[in-house]
């Protein structure tokens, strides 16, 4: 296995080889290789504090600081915004209204519904309805407040049932379906139906979101932007500025974090910022606070869903049905493609007949809810386990065994028409029960319980199948630029961002890998518009898969000139040549010929050390009209089971362990993979029983400051985590048999939910239904009050009670 | 104008910008420190957490704390240290928390990491045996939303291997960790300089300065006397900050903890009996580690991690989070329930001895949502509890997250057991009114009851009356922490927690859930 790998003690060698590289000291050609496992060198910077992010940039000369004026209500329309006293707090202050924007102030790329600045009417509370300029940052935002609005108040709809009602959608329902769902209904021995509700989940990205803008020899425009998506920051910079593309050229160096917060969202500010530096012929910084980040920006779009499942009485599902009102908030943005996901994960990791299901897109005055880690999975997946876990209640049977019956298997088609290949879903639940030995786990936690009155404990569990690809299938496409430099050194960049994710170590190994030279030879450089062109953002967990494909496509063109040219120089057929970790091989043996000397004789015959990588994802199409089709190159499969204790008195849960089998394919580097997981599961635990987004009845933002919106932190998470992953697969549609791994993990937390109420169950000794995450303290201590109710009454009831404030 | 002089990592530097400004902004902006990062300015994420290293009586002491809410004038003659500092001189550019970081991949985006690395740090120059514990509390204030905190416990858990001998002695162990390279030799240097006749020579023109407590009272003092009321009095700064994050150029507020004798904790007697002073400026993190508190309160060092963090601990004050008023106030909770007593004095006098004190119960100091008992010219100076009392005392909280998070309600009791009877009882309420209060009702249930550990069914029955009684006393509101319901029933539950806590061993669970 490859987790032994990793504990392999060259560590502090290989890191100093390392940053010997780095500092172009130790091109010695005697190469000691680092192991690729064991060093994350990527995170050299980070460790010492000398990573730059937006704000830690030195700023160039004159450069200017703008604030955001954001709108205090829901819907209004604007009378008028007054500037006089915001003016004459300095002299350096400027105020940008709409009209102010030299372009078409319109930034929605997917529907042309988003202005960068409202012209006569704001839609939602925390919409920017102003920039303001000044020399520093504490002036502009002090200008800020003393813009004085008049405003006229609209109605404002908050709830997305609500919207439904009304026919207010961001774009029509979408609905697709398989089998006939009302015929097999009627042959189910159970049928069970009721509502989940998810809420939203702020992505608390620690760097909040920033640009800097610099006007170019007064005509082009540079925009060094915190973005997943360098290409829409540029259109939309572009569009705003009114120029064209090839006038704006957009940077994005390393993120603080970003989780689909930065994928489309991002290009609001730099566009603010871009619109700023030309209006003020200056460089302008736009860099946000937490609180006005936390009220301006998207989180997850919250769910409300309907549902019914029936199953045969061996527990056999025949049927599914559900309606999802996707909250999307006041304008399109990523939600169209965010519900295409949800409803392409409708069936969770089974396999049902006769599907059924309707996304709606309720279009509400809150922030435009966007893409977070999971893209409308997570909803989709957490309706499913309701329906499989009311489904047992209903049973009366053992949810797991249920679960267990109903998995993907080999040559299942999806209800959307796709074939599944190397299904593993078996094959990670079978792991993960045999490896926790579930009936002995089982067992103790009846034991426990039994034997314990102010602690109940509880298990949930969860089997994913995770479809990869950006459901846009227009976007499964990547670029890469590679150059070889005549020391030997190799710097790769691409359109993947490096945002915490350690995408730039699977890049540099890809490459280094294809290459056939050590990893230290290699640099991932920041992703620009001018290196790598029309990029997708590095999004739905495909920025390793895409840019990985595309560098080592670039990697293997200049491979091939490589071989063939030291084919001539050591007057051997090319077939005869190898190059590995650096080492030139004729006839599998060391030839005299080393990679610098091979380098050197390239350069010196005038042949191109560079090559531009291009990859598009083969296999997949999709059919809108007929809703059919392979929209996924492959699934990533995995299953967990999570224990948690609820203290009785308190209403409040802990997480005791969490066990998890994955598919990572022939992982690249699995630390990283562990890393990716690690960090999904507390974000999935986090939605599911910790962060509670809130809006009042008005629209009013409510959790927006970390100490009213409280993420996980060291003492929330459990003190045992075990993952192990399967063993590697064939995968040809990502380097060398890998799989993603940003997102599948994430739906791992939502086994907590599962936990938490298992606990409850034991605590009531009633098998009461309820779907309604977060489940925070409220909601428990609220269930646990509720002993002696009806054990079966619908959720909808209690959801008014919690949600009457 | 008068400099203010701080050893910034290896250097003395005199600083120009106001004494009221937050570190945050003189570290990243005319200091250049960018590792320190701007998270949340509230105090919740520790992406901003410095190393302050102080003279503390005969000692040095090095403490992480957020400088977001950290007013620049409390370094006055303190050594402020970031990463920047942290990796001078070191072998490979790397201190060994900063490798194990490495070694175990803990830093994926890499926003939150100096905060960490700070925070650890600290940890290991706590006068304590390490463990994995410790270490995890002294994060307990860092958010990071990369990694799910396994590669960080990872980390933590190779430096409890690394560093299980360290002394105990401060100064040896601050040595211990120079030569282990986890600091940097500035700080053996800033050691030396506290023995204060080194230091004044060490400043560049001759300028006096002294080491914390004692040198930074005398400018205050100007401070003060310049200052017309309504002057601004900041403790810890862990609220004031949150609330007013850019202050005006020039803000140059009193700062509590810049007076010695706000900070001691002291028994004082009095005609009416001995109390135990505790000065309104003794950090949280030293109200709890106090032996004197410890003594008087039993128990106490329990509740320690269900205010705030670490950080936050390491600067909030115990006056500041009276003063502030919050009506779910964790230490207010507490000292109501210990039956405290506040001295005030007018703020001109602060800091002399014999200034004459106004004394105000704490459950009276409350008149209104942040409405205080508190004059124009009136400082709060210190709270006093009464000593030798053999009490009993649980705290409670209800909040969505067990660390650094606001309560919904709160809730503290103290009594002492008299005859087999309940005596002195004592319960207040926070988070159910516009004020933190006192539980009458419940009191009065308790107060003279039999108290039998033998006897369970009376002990249940008594808590089932209590806990009845404190719900039906308030009214409670509901906002974003909790609604009117979950409010009324915590505080039910709440105080069912307080009789299993001292009641468990006689088997209370067992009636109460039967």
């Amino acid at each position: 296995m490859k987790e032994a790998d990793m504990k392999v003690d060259k560590k502090s060698m290989a890191f100093l080889d390392e940053a010997d590289a780095r500092s172009g000291t130790a091109h010695h050609e005697a190469i000691s290789i680092p192991d690729a496992a064991s060093v994350i060198p990527e995170s050299l910077p980070n460790v010492l504090g000398q990573t730059q992010y937006i704000d830690d940039i030195p700023r160039p000369a004159g450069c200017l600081q703008a604030a955001v004026r954001l709108s205090d209500s829901a819907h209004a329309r604007i009378l008028a915004i007054h500037t006089e006293e915001a003016l004459s707090l300095d002299p350096s202050v400027r105020v940008i209204l709409a009209k102010d924007i030299p372009g078409t102030n319109q930034i929605g790329f997917n529907k042309p519904d988003e202005p960068l600045l409202p012209e006569e009417e704001w839609e939602y509370w925390g919409q920017p309805i102003a920039i303001v300029v000044a020399k520093t940052r504490s002036l502009a935002r002090k200008a800020a407040g003393l813009l004085r609005v008049e405003s006229e108040e609209l109605p404002a709809v908050i709830d997305p049932r609500e919207a439904a009602a009304k026919g207010d959608f961001i774009l029509p329902p979408r609905t697709i379906a398989c089998g006939n769902v009302e015929e097999a209904f009627a042959k189910c021995a159970y049928v069970v139906e009721g509502r989940v509700d998810s809420g939203g989940q702020e992505h608390v990205y620690l760097e909040t979101q920033g640009a800097i803008a610099q006007v170019i020899d007064g005509r082009r425009m540079h925009v060094i932007s915190s973005t997943q998506g360098p290409t829409g920051v540029q259109r939309a910079v572009a569009q705003v500025l009114g120029l064209p593309m090839n006038m704006v050229e957009v940077e994005a160096r390393r993120l603080g974090g970003a989780f689909g917060g930065k994928e489309d969202q991002a290009a609001n500010w730099a566009s603010m910022a871009a619109v700023a530096s030309w209006v003020c012929g200056k460089p302008v910084e736009l860099y946000l606070n937490r609180k006005d980040d936390m009220r301006a920006t998207g989180k997850r779009h919250p769910y409300t869903t309907d549902f019914r499942v029936g199953a045969d009485a061996d527990g056999k599902l025949l049927a599914f049905e559900a309606d999802y009102y996707q909250n999307s908030g006041s304008t399109c943005d990523l939600s169209a493609a965010i519900l295409a996901r949800t409803l392409l994960h409708a069936t969770g990791a089974y396999q049902i007949p006769n599907v059924r299901v309707t996304g709606y897109m309720c279009h509400t005055n809150l922030p435009s809810f966007t893409a977070f880690r999971g893209f409308g999975a997570p909803q989709a997946f957490f309706v499913i386990e309701a329906a499989m876990d009311a489904l047992a209640q209903k049973m009366g049977t053992e949810v797991v065994e249920l679960k267990r019956r109903n998995l993907f298997r080999e040559g299942d088609r999806t209800y959307y028409g796709m074939a599944l290949e190397r299904v593993r879903a078996s094959e990670s639940v079978e792991r993960l029960l045999a490896k926790v030995d579930y009936p002995a786990l089982s067992q103790r936690i009846k034991t426990f319980n039994a034997t314990h009155r102010l602690q109940k404990k509880g298990l949930g569990f969860i089997p994913v199948a995770f479809g990869i690809s950006f459901t846009k299938l227009q976007m499964n496409q990547a670029g890469a630029l590679v150059h070889v430099y005549t020391d030997g050194s190799v710097v790769v960049s691409t359109g993947a961002i490096e945002m915490g994710q350690q995408v730039a170590r699977k890049i540099a190994l890809v490459t280094a890998r294809t290459l056939g030279v050590p990893v230290s030879y290699v640099t991932v450089q920041r992703t620009t518009t001018l290196t790598v062109a029309n990029t997708v953002p590095t999004a739905a967990s495909t920025g390793a898969d895409l840019n990985g494909m595309a560098a080592k496509i670039a990697c293997q063109e200049i491979r091939g000139r490589l071989v063939q040219k030291a084919a001539d120089l050591l007057k051997a057929a090319p077939e005869k040549i190898d190059i590995r970790e650096g080492i030139i091989l004729c006839d599998g043996k060391p030839a005299s010929l080393t990679w610098k000397q091979l380098v050197e004789a390239m350069h010196a015959a005038r042949q191109d050390l560079s090559a531009h990588g291009f990859y598009a994802t083969p296999f997949l199409e999709y059919d809108m009209k007929a809703e059919r089709g392979r929209p996924f190159a492959y699934h990533v499969y995995g299953a967990a089971l999570v224990e948690a204790t609820v203290d009785i008195l308190r209403g409040t849960s802990t997480l005791d362990s969490v066990s998890i089998v994955h598919d990572i394919g022939d992982s690249i580097d699995p630390a990283v993979d562990r890393g990716q997981i690690e960090g999904a599961l507390a974000q999935g635990l986090g939605w599911s029983l910790l962060e509670d987004l809130r809006f009042g009845p008005d629209g009013k933002p409510l959790s927006d400051t970390l100490s009213t919106y409280k993420v996980p932190d060291v003492t929330f998470m459990p003190e045992n985590i075990d993952i192990e992953f399967l063993p590697p697969i064939e995968n040809p549609t990502a380097p060398y048999n890998s799989k993603a791994v940003g997102e599948p993990p994430l739906q791992y937390g939502i086994a907590g939910y599962f936990a938490v109420l298992d606990a409850i169950r034991a605590a009531i000794g009633k098998p009461i239904v309820y779907y309604n995450l977060p489940l925070i303290p409220e909601k428990i201590s609220d269930l646990l009050a509720e002993m002696g109710s009806d054990p079966l009454e619908p959720a909808g009831k209690r959801d008014t009670a919690l949600q009457a404030h | 104008m008068a400099l203010l002089y701080i050893k910034v990592n290896n250097a003395w530097r005199g600083l120009a910008s106001a004494e009221g400004m937050p570190v945050l902004d003189v570290a990243r902006g005319e200091l250049g420190l960018t590792s320190t990062k701007e998270g949340c300015r509230e105090g919740d994420c520790g992406a901003c957490a410095v190393l302050v290293g102080e003279q503390i009586a005969n000692t040095v002491r090095y403490r992480a704390v957020p400088s977001c809410l950290l007013a620049l004038g409390e370094l006055k003659g303190k050594h402020l240290l970031s990463l920047e500092g942290l990796i001078e001189g070191t072998e490979d550019g790397l201190t060994p928390v900063m490798r194990a970081f490495i070694e175990e991949n803990a830093s994926q985006c890499g926003f939150c990491t100096p905060g960490f690395i700070i925070a650890l740090t600290s940890w290991l120059a706590e006068p304590q045996v390490p463990d994995l514990a410790g270490a995890l509390r002294a994060v307990d204030g860092n958010l990071c939303r990369c990694t799910g905190y396994a590669a960080i416990r990872r980390a933590a858990a190779r430096l409890v291997e690394q560093f299980r001998d360290l002394p105990l002695e401060p100064i040896a162990r601050l040595k211990a960790l120079v030569s282990a390279q986890v600091l940097p030799q500035s700080v053996l240097k800033f050691i030396e300089e506290s023995k204060s006749s080194s230091l004044q020579t060490s400043v560049p023109n001759g300028a006096t300065i002294g080491t914390g407590l004692d040198m930074a009272g005398h400018d205050n003092k100007k401070a003060v006397a310049s200052t017309l009321d309504p002057a601004v009095i900041v403790g810890g700064g862990t609220d004031f900050y949150v609330r007013n994050p850019d202050p005006d150029e020039g803000f140059s507020p009193l700062l509590t903890r810049m007076i010695p004798e706000f900070a001691l904790v002291e028994y004082r007697d009095e005609p009416q009996g001995q109390w135990l002073e505790i000065g309104a400026a003794v950090t949280v993190r030293d109200f709890f580690v106090s032996p004197l508190v410890q003594r008087e309160i039993p128990g106490i060092g329990r509740f320690e991690t269900m205010f705030a963090s670490t950080l936050i601990r390491n600067l909030a004050t115990v006056g500041g989070n009276i003063v502030n008023a919050s009506p779910v106030a964790d230490i207010t909770s507490m000292l109501m329930a210990l039956g405290a007593q506040l001295v005030i004095v007018p703020e001109a006098r602060a800091y002399e001895p014999q200034a004459p004190i106004r004394l105000c119960p704490l459950e009276q100091f409350f008149l209104g949502y942040k409405k205080l008992d508190l004059r124009p010219g009136e400082v709060l100076k210190a709270i006093r509890i009464p000593a030798g009392a053999n009490r009993k005392f649980s705290f409670e909280k209800a909040s969505k997250r067990k660390n650094l998070d606001i309560a919904a309600v709160n809730t503290a009791i103290a009594f002492k057991i008299e005859e087999k009877h309940f005596k002195d009882v004592r319960i207040s309420l926070g988070g159910v009114a516009p004020v933190p209060m006192l539980g009458t009702a419940a009191m009065e249930v308790l107060e003279g009851a039999p108290c039998n550990p033998a006897d369970r069914k009376t002990l249940a029955s008594l808590a089932m009356k209590t806990a009845q009684a404190a719900s039906a006393s308030i009214s409670p509101i509901s906002d974003v922490r909790g609604s009117a319901d979950y409010r009324r029933r915590m505080v039910h539950q709440l105080m069912l927690a307080h009789f299993v806590r001292f009641f468990e061993a006689s088997g209370i669970a067992e009636e109460l859930f039967p």
